[in-house]
């Protein structure tokens, strides 16, 4: 049931529409959902945010179809019509007749998340735990802690039996196809599960897209257990723009939401000392989640530059050169 | 598939001599609106995209200065952001630019004989802060550089010279460069933006400035191609001579070293070689990309 949604638009357009509608009413969503729009699209809706409300309804003004095709080069008409039908389905805008509309959530709370609006961004209030020096926590050992925990997680899709992971966990992998129960009971081994073809490519995807697959099937398992996902989608959009090496007070969070930070902290997307302590520092899996996601393998690099060990380069005055690497593994 | 940066260096008149003579301008802007919009257009752009970066210099009629970014203040800032409504980085570069502006107009100095701004200092000091980061650019990292030039005061011809060279390093390196001025036209910034491939607009509304920003400047050169941009208008390509630095239609060049003067002159005052006084031949003085011939007046 779960398919592979390549990015973070096909997910979004696949939630139902009152989801989407709750996703908007926060400034991090809409501006992590802008950023992934390829660029004509955010140029279009750029243009769109500069204009005032219409003053009779208060209501964004729409504008004629005509107009708005024009601004675009003739020889690149097709990748609007593309786009438009995009901004169709994820409901930023909508066909009022012959005119394109805004949707008012979306343009309000974009406008807020650039220039500055009235939705408090973290609702973050004068807690009275203050950071402590105890508390403060590195930024390679947070490093340290995430690929710590999330190498955890996928031991134990190869290992089924050596797990320390939560149930929770394993229902995600199930939904995800994963893992499959082990039907054969006539078998010597005592694992309740085995890895599935799809697990294999999973443990293959590069980091980053693993994490992205696994949170879309976590969020769907929640779905289907009758949960409202928005909460959630929005709390993972305020972490993708967190400043890494720095903490945040999850005081007033609901029970779902401390659930679901929970569930991220077994993930390795969030370090927290402990349950009592409501501080928590978001680690570099979390803030690359939403936030280009189709990108870089240039920071995947830079993760993976964390573990290639220094090797040795030998220029010999004859002209030879040996390079002394370990073999990739 | 590398990452790829896209680097903008915005450069700011801050001249307080445009701002306090408002008899010469019909805008009903002023010094803190147009602060304000400057920000929030940095503000957009950095919100635009995750691969943005953004520098801004300030410059004012004898000095300029580096306003963003700056590492030591970014430290101080940093703690203090919980209770916001931006997002993070954008408060972050709010406050830098605010505490930096505040301390650069402290420092300007009123006395001065031109009243134009540094315009050129800040082009050149761009140039050389690009230089920098693409000499320090990690294998596998494509950045694309181009810079915005916020121009408020008229040109002044004596910085003819300079400016031109520093545009035409300016194209070879590859970095466009786009010109906004709110005043009367610039032919100079005409002729840098037509030279370097960038963007020139003349602001008819000061009001308006925020919406012809984020309009027009927000993209690179890939993305321009796509969009329908106002057609480039007919550029001033009068040089400027080098012995009083004004605009001239007709003039004499040096055949060794291709320095304009007004009169006729004895020897080069660049190259020192020497001019036959007999001659009577007079070339037109043309700019350097000149495609039109000028009438002999």
């Amino acid at each position: 049931m779960s398919s592979q949604f390549a990015n973070l638009q096909d997910y979004i357009a696949s939630l139902p529409a009152n989801v989407i509608q709750n996703i908007y009413g926060h400034p991090a969503s809409c501006l992590a959902i802008f950023r992934d729009l390829p660029v004509l699209a955010r140029t279009i809706i750029m243009r769109f945010i500069c204009l005032p409300n219409s003053e009779t309804t208060g209501q964004p003004q729409p504008i004629s179809q005509g107009v708005v095709s024009s601004w675009i080069n003739p020889s690149h008409q097709n990748t609007y019509q593309v786009i438009s039908r995009m901004l169709v389905k994820l409901s930023i805008w909508n066909e009022i007749g012959t005119d394109w509309q805004l949707d008012a959530t979306f343009r309000n709370n974009l406008t807020g998340a650039i220039f500055g609006g009235t939705t408090n961004w973290l609702d973050e209030t004068d807690s009275s735990t203050v950071p402590t020096e105890r508390n403060i926590k590195k930024i390679d050992e947070l490093n340290l802690y995430s690929s710590n925990r999330w190498d955890c997680v996928l031991q134990y899709l190869v290992n089924p039996d050596r797990g320390q992971i939560t149930r929770d966990t394993i229902d995600v992998f199930v939904h995800a196809k994963l893992l499959k129960r082990n039907e054969d009971t006539s078998s010597s081994s005592t694992d309740p599960y085995t890895i599935t073809g799809a697990g294999f490519q999973f443990l293959l995807m590069n980091r980053r897209s693993q994490v992205w697959f696994f949170i879309i099937n976590s969020l769907e398992t929640r779905q289907l257990r009758g949960e409202d996902i928005s909460e959630n989608l929005i709390f993972l959009f305020q972490l993708s723009f967190a400043t890494f090496g720095k903490d945040y007070s999850c005081e007033k969070f609901s029970v779902a939401k401390e659930n679901f930070l929970q569930h991220l902290r077994e993930l390795g997307l969030i370090w927290q000392k402990t349950r009592k302590i409501k501080r928590y520092f978001p680690t570099k899996l979390a803030i690359e989640l939403a936030s280009g996601l189709s990108a870089s393998s240039f920071t995947d690099c830079q993760l993976g530059n964390d573990e290639i060990q220094s090797g040795f380069l030998i220029v010999e005055t004859n002209y030879r050169v040996y390079a002394y690497t370990s073999s990739f593994k | 598939m590398s990452s790829s940066a896209k680097h903008l260096i915005v450069i700011i008149d801050l001249n307080p001599f445009y701002w306090s003579d408002k008899v010469s301008s019909s805008a009903t802007l002023n010094f803190k609106q147009y602060l304000k919009i400057i920000i929030q257009f940095c503000n957009a752009y950095i919100a635009f995209d995750i691969n943005h970066r953004l520098t801004i210099v300030g410059c004012s009629n004898n000095e300029t200065c580096f306003l963003y970014p700056d590492p030591t203040s970014e430290s101080l800032i940093i703690p203090t952001v919980t209770k916001t409504n931006l997002f993070e980085q954008l408060f972050v570069i709010d406050r830098i630019v605010e505490n930096n502006v505040k301390e650069f107009m402290q420092n300007v100095l009123p006395s001065q004989t031109s009243t134009g701004s540094m315009i050129t200092m800040a082009v050149t000091q761009a140039l050389c802060y690009i230089n920098r980061l693409i000499r320090d650019t990690v294998p596998g990292e494509k950045t694309s550089y181009r810079i915005l030039i916020i121009q408020t005061t008229a040109d002044t011809s004596k910085q003819y010279m300079n400016f031109m060279n520093a545009v035409f390093t300016s194209e070879k390196m590859n970095v466009p460069i786009d010109g906004c001025i709110l005043n009367n036209d610039s032919s100079l910034l005409q002729q840098a933006c037509d030279l370097t491939s960038g963007i020139y607009l003349r602001v008819p509304d000061p009001n308006g400035l925020l919406q012809y920003l984020l309009w027009l400047y927000l993209t690179d050169k890939d993305v321009r191609k796509m969009l329908a941009l106002p057609t480039k208008v007919a550029v001033d390509y009068r040089p400027a001579c080098f012995c009083h630095h004004k605009l001239i239609d007709t003039g004499y060049v040096c055949s060794v070293c291709l320095s304009i003067y007004c009169d006729n002159a004895a020897t080069c005052t660049t190259c020192r070689s020497a001019f036959d006084v007999n001659s009577s031949s007079m070339s037109t003085a043309s700019g350097a990309n000149d495609v039109s011939r000028r009438q002999l007046r």
